[in-house]
């Protein structure tokens, strides 16, 4: 008897001790999944990897410091390039952004040469137009409209046409304190663009799918710029990258954009046009997959391999089985990755 | 009445097209830098020894900076292994460094620069090419004048790529490292470094027991914090009564950067930079290395011959007693 009532309270410290630990998850359904790394290009000569998309079969890998995007088939060997280091139409210098529509148009911010190109997919260039004012965050829908995240335009979102004609645009701006609260509203102000740097997904229905780099906070719009959801990342990570920020005041991982350190919170999204999945990568000193309902709501978290091993973009794969993603690094930024995701997310 | 009026009408608008003929194409602002396809101002210079060059009927790489400014001093030094590639293929290369006579004879010494350098004592130089603020600019010319590429950013390998696609018409884009690579078996081959602790050039021969601690880089401002604290790991961990590792820096680094931060991270070794390429771990031409993503660890033993080359972090594991990955 005496053993019984010993162990009662035992048992209550450990469920209170696990309840403790598991509400966010448990409350919002968030299942965590350990990512697999693949390499991917291991022998490929690429310098800088920005982008990797997956079309009719290719890879699309844009290897920025050597100035060219490389096709590489489903064997990896080089198909054939576009681009190389030079300032006339179809040649690059340090491009960083890449997108490919459903046509097979590429499109390319070609960073220092202060322009957007577009090309064929058999690699014809077929416009430019400049980067003005310094645009980041970069997708196309299916009318080939090509979305840019230019805050400084007074939206979120400023759509062209592939002449580089401005269409639309649509997205109120945020204040930093929108997203942390008063305790940074001194910053607002110098904030006032970083905040509003924002990465882009577009799916079938060219709903647009946008996140806040600074801020682990998504949205998605119609395809007419209407507001359906604004969102934040649930769980642990996030409520910890808040904190984190309203404590510290930046974060450990930041982009030097208009002279402003932005913070680099938000690195990518996908989305998965057969099921409405979103995928939204996120990192603070180390880095996670946020994966979403088509109404935006959480269900479950994908954890990256390694403390180190944080990615600058996420395509997801032609199969929707895997996230293809060029590593986030100072010294290894010539590597990119397959994360094949775990079979209760990606497709059977 | 009326021919007043038109001839009123008329000055004004001669006078606003001269206005806008000189600020607009005639003048340049400080802002205003060339861009491809203008024609480039000169065709020809004097070197800072008085030997006259030009660069008519020629492709030209022409490569201006400040002697302070490690970017453009990098390209430099890299010109010279791109024109020692192209004169025979008749690029013409050289320098306009921003200083005094005594400065650039220093600098062209001590790099062992061979192509021809222009001194720009006043500046005036950099306004002529329109570089405003910027301290250092590159221009590729093409053969009637025209500039065929400028930027005001750029790495030696954008050096080489330029002038392959020019020169060439054709790019290379090898693997780094490869051709000649250092083997276990062989003996590291000598080198001229630069001691960063005694300021002395000494040449290095290995020939006793030790490790040989290299770092190369693609980037070296951007690895070297994080190379040097993984070495003071690996500084710590050494067998108790081992020589100190030899710690060599590719000449891509910056001397007084590896001192400040040595000396930040409370560094013991000897510290050299090399010269020159490191021979058997460093491309010179391809400005690669294999390595350029991992400071290597070369062991030799008691003759100096190489029994082991593997990479910092994999020799790290080794001497915490993980199993390398």
């Amino acid at each position: 008897m005496k053993r019984t009532v010993r162990g009662i309270p035992n048992a209550i410290t450990v469920v209170a001790t696990l309840l403790l630990l598991s509400p966010p998850i448990a409350a919002q359904g968030l299942r965590h999944y350990a990512l697999a790394p693949q390499r991917l290009f291991a022998d490929l000569p690429a310098k800088s990897i920005h982008q990797v998309v997956q079309k009719w079969g290719s890879y699309v890998v844009l290897d920025g410091a050597n100035h060219r995007v490389v096709f590489l088939n489903s064997a990896m060997q080089v198909e054939r390039q576009i681009g190389k280091i030079g300032q006339a139409l179809g040649e690059f210098y340090y491009p960083n952004d890449l997108a490919v529509d459903k046509d097979g148009y590429i499109y390319v911010r070609d960073s220092m040469n202060r322009r957007f190109q577009v090309f064929e997919w058999n690699g014809k260039p077929v416009g430019e137009f400049p980067n003005s004012p310094e645009a980041h965050g970069l997708a196309v829908n299916s009318r080939g409209e090509i979305l840019l995240g230019q805050p400084q335009k007074g939206k979120l979102v400023t759509v062209y046409d592939r002449a580089g004609k401005q269409l639309r645009s649509f997205g109120e701006l945020h204040k930093l304190s929108d997203f942390y609260g008063a305790g940074v509203a001194d910053l607002d102000a110098q904030y006032k663009h970083a905040i509003n740097r924002v990465k882009f997904a577009v799916d079938s229905q060219d709903n647009v799918y946008v996140g806040f780099m600074g801020a682990p906070v998504f949205q998605k719009y119609d395809a007419n710029g209407r507001l359906l959801f604004e969102k934040k990342i649930g769980g642990p990570e996030a409520a910890a990258i808040v904190t984190g920020f309203q404590k510290d005041r930046k974060s450990p991982v930041r982009r030097g954009i208009d002279d402003i350190p932005t913070p680099h919170i938000i690195t990518g999204l996908a989305v998965d046009n057969a099921t409405g999945t979103l995928y939204v990568s996120f990192q603070w000193d180390r880095g996670w997959v946020y994966v979403a309902n088509a109404s935006g709501d959480g269900t479950a978290i994908l954890e990256y391999p390694q403390r180190d091993l944080l990615v600058q973009n996420i395509s997801l794969s032609e199969d929707g089985k895997a996230l293809l993603a060029p590593r986030l690094s100072v010294v290894k930024f010539d590597e990119a990755y397959m994360f094949k995701l775990p079979s209760p997310i990606g497709k059977k | 009445m009326r021919v007043r009026f038109i001839a009123i009408i008329s000055a004004v608008l001669i006078a606003n097209a001269i206005f806008f003929l000189y600020f607009g194409f005639f003048r340049r602002s400080s802002e205003q830098h060339f861009v491809y396809g203008e024609t480039f101002p000169d065709r020809s210079a004097v070197d800072f020894n008085g030997r006259p060059l030009d660069w008519k009927n020629k492709w030209a790489l022409l490569i201006y900076s400040t002697l302070e400014f490690e970017e453009g001093v990098r390209n430099a030094r890299y010109a010279e292994v791109v024109f020692r590639r192209f004169e025979s293929s008749g690029l013409v290369v050289a320098a306009i460094l921003r200083g005094g006579k005594s400065e650039i004879a220093t600098f062209v010494e001590s790099n062992g620069l061979s192509y021809p350098v222009v001194m720009d004592r006043d500046g005036s130089f950099a306004s002529r090419l329109s570089l405003g603020e910027h301290p250092f600019g590159i221009f590729i010319v093409d053969p009637k004048g025209r500039i065929e590429f400028t930027a005001t950013h750029a790495e030696p390998e954008d050096l080489r790529q330029l002038s392959e696609k020019y020169l060439l018409g054709t790019i290379s884009y090898p693997r780094a490292g490869g051709r000649d690579a250092l083997k276990v078996g062989e003996n590291i081959p000598p080198m001229r470094l630069q001691d960063l602790r005694q300021g002395q050039q000494v040449n290095l021969v290995v020939s006793s027991e030790r490790a040989v601690v290299i770092f190369t880089a693609r980037c070296p401002s951007c690895g070297l914090k994080e190379y040097l604290t993984s070495y003071r790991m690996f500084e710590v961990q050494r067998k108790k009564g081992a020589e100190w590792p030899l710690v060599i820096f590719s000449s891509r680094f910056s001397a007084r950067e590896i001192r400040e931060m040595a000396s930040e991270l409370d560094i013991s070794a000897r510290l050299y930079l090399a010269n020159d390429a490191i021979p058997g771990v460093e491309d010179e031409y391809y400005s690669g290395s294999y390595g350029s993503n991992e400071a290597l660890v070369v062991t030799t033993d008691t003759t100096g011959t190489v029994t082991g080359i593997e990479s910092l972090a994999k020799a790290l594991r080794k001497t915490k007693g993980e199993t390398p990955q």
